[in-house]
């Protein structure tokens, strides 16, 4: 339990002092861009007690259940509204290529012949870059739809990509992100993987020999490993919203920060990238603690 | 040798060459020509030509002078940063050890688009800094590895036996720990720089279309552009398939976007492939 708690803290420190440093990287970047891009003095401290006021002041409204006097719709505070749906959009995108993931070694578990195909799918979707997938989903979307019109005759102009129909978009995101950022293949593969391992084992073996199901020991003990990792791979998967958010014109965070490096609006800069660098160090620390929480030997239970 | 290897490396060797087409020439790009819009593949031009009546070999051509150089300097950085940082956590000593770890764990934690759009509106649209940006944000990766890598056999006591056999120090971190150890995952990791930066190149000319790109024949602005070759395409499809007269258009036109695709993949695919290729092939390697 000492060491637990030990190696907790210790992580936790570190993901910290990582926040720390990786935010205090962000702000002399910021502020040497500002100064290339303005060749004037800056007000470091300045525009931190703004962020800080701002928020603080947003909060205390909040709380206390009042309107805001403030004007609400600052840069800062639409970056970080945007972000939150980058957030989403990526959590989503991860959870269904986890399912996908689930779905397709359920199904293809004792198939080695299926498995090496999707090994083959896997180097070819890993030589598949986001921009080419993105591009080839609006055009095979826009053919389809070109298809569809001259067979039904109706008009489809409204549905086309990249148009305003934010719903095509959203599905559109859903589907390519888990397969460009290798959501999908890396879970399942690991799944599989540890699947065949666990039904190697000695414990699985003994149920068996006793006559006992196996279904449920196998599920908790990788059910564990897979939400670590699947957790693990959101930074990755936010990276790659921003690109897609790009191309599809979707009205994200990526969008907004290439509005606000073109703005140059220093505060709202700093709020988006402090907000990510936050979100990226707590899903990373939130993955490390639960690898270290469901370490076998870590609770009473144990493997089974 | 078998054939994907021949392609991989038929792929890297016309990316050298394609520099080597460009090198000394005023404009990178093919020659405008509007006679020659949409013009079909020909002996002279394989690809056949551009919305502009370029010619698509000369512009794809063009375009590799763009990732080319910052593509070898991301690798590099990449290269030297990894050793450098996989021999701070596991083979100095403790304050090197916690030195490279809170650097490592600093780069981690930075996003990596964010930061690498900051490089690139700081250093003035430069394609060198962002490789090294890049370079940077890639070392954590490859110094995670090659600390697992020598823990591993320092574990089984094999530098312990090495320096028993009284083999000097230089030539146990130098050859057995970086070249044979490491050697592997090193060049792999390079080549995934280099893939990362045709990417990042392609993916940045490609979002701003062409507005920061640093040549009119980058590989994402011509993407970007070939989109309307398509659009193009498909209204004639639409009114072709609806039978009312077709607006003037191109049949060919979407082979602007095949041949950029096709280019961007193979690229891609190549550097992916060799260094799957070179880690397979060091780990079959029996070590002396």
């Amino acid at each position: 339990m000492f060491r637990l708690f030990t190696g907790l803290f210790i992580r936790l420190g570190l993901a910290i002092a990582s926040a720390i440093g990786a935010a205090s990287v962000i702000v002399m970047l910021v502020f040497a861009t500002e100064m290339s891009f303005t060749g004037s003095d800056m007000d470091l401290v300045g525009s931190i007690d703004m962020i800080a006021m701002e928020f603080m002041g947003q909060l205390r409204l909040t709380l206390s259940g009042q309107r805001s006097l403030m004007p609400v719709d600052t840069s800062l505070l639409r970056a970080i509204r945007l972000a939150a749906h980058s957030i989403l959009l990526a959590c989503i995108a991860v959870a269904m290529g986890s399912f996908a993931a689930i779905i397709s070694v359920y199904f293809t578990r004792g198939r080695p012949a299926i498995r090496q195909r999707h090994w083959e799918l896997r180097g070819a979707l890993y030589s598949t870059p986001t921009v080419l997938l993105a591009t080839l989903t609006m055009v095979g979307w826009n053919a389809l739809l070109v298809l569809g019109s001259a067979v039904f005759e109706v008009d489809t102009k409204d549905l086309q990509f990249p148009g305003t129909s934010v719903v095509i978009k959203w599905v559109s995101a859903i589907i390519v992100l888990p397969l460009s950022s290798g959501v999908y293949l890396d879970l399942r593969n690991h799944m599989y993987e540890e699947m065949l391992a666990l039904e190697q084992s000695d414990f699985v073996l003994a149920l068996q020999a006793n006559g006992l199901g196996v279904s449920g020991p196998l599920l908790r003990n990788l059910i564990g490993p897979f939400v670590i990792r699947a957790i693990g791979k959101l930074p990755q998967v936010l990276s790659e919203v921003i690109v897609i958010e790009i191309i599809f014109d979707f009205n994200g965070v990526g969008t907004e920060l290439l509005h606000l490096l073109g703005e140059r609006d220093l505060t709202a800069l700093i709020g988006i990238t402090m907000l990510f660098v936050a979100v990226m160090t707590a899903l990373r620390g939130m993955a490390g603690l639960l690898s270290l929480l469901m370490k076998p030997g870590s609770s009473s239970e144990g493997a089974l | 040798m078998r054939i994907p290897v021949v392609c991989a490396i038929g792929v890297i060797l016309a990316l050298v060459l394609a520099c080597v087409h460009t090198a000394g020439r005023t404009t990178v790009c093919g020659r405008i020509d509007s006679t020659q819009r949409y013009q079909a593949p020909s002996l002279q031009c394989l690809l056949g030509h551009d919305e502009q009546g370029r010619c698509m070999v000369d512009n794809l051509a063009g375009g590799v002078e763009t990732f080319l150089a910052p593509g070898a300097l991301a690798s590099l950085v990449t290269g030297v940063g990894g050793i450098l940082g996989g021999l701070g956590l596991g083979y100095f000593g403790s304050a090197p050890r916690i030195l490279s770890g809170v650097s490592l764990g600093l780069i981690e934690s930075l996003p990596r688009l964010v930061i690498l759009l900051l490089v690139y509106s700081l250093w003035d649209h430069s394609m060198m800094a962002l490789g090294v940006a890049l370079g940077i944000l890639l070392v954590p990766a490859l110094a995670q590895q090659v600390r697992v890598r020598l823990r591993a056999l320092e574990a089984q006591d094999y530098f312990l036996n090495l320096r028993a056999h009284g083999l000097p120090e230089s030539r146990i971190l130098f050859y057995h720990m970086i070249w044979l150890t490491c050697g592997g995952e090193v060049l792999r990791q390079m080549l995934a720089a280099f893939g990362n930066m045709v990417i990042l190149e392609t993916t940045l000319s490609y979002v701003r279309h062409g507005s920061l790109a640093s040549s009119d024949c980058s590989w994402g602005y011509l993407l970007q552009r070939s989109l309307l070759s398509v659009t193009e395409l498909l209204a004639v499809a639409q009114h072709r398939l609806r039978g009312s007269p077709a607006p003037g258009g191109n049949p060919l036109a979407f082979l602007q976007m095949l041949s950029v695709m096709g280019a961007f993949f193979s690229v891609f695919w190549a550097v992916s492939y060799l260094g799957r290729r070179v880690i397979l092939g060091y780990e079959n390697e029996e070590k002396p």
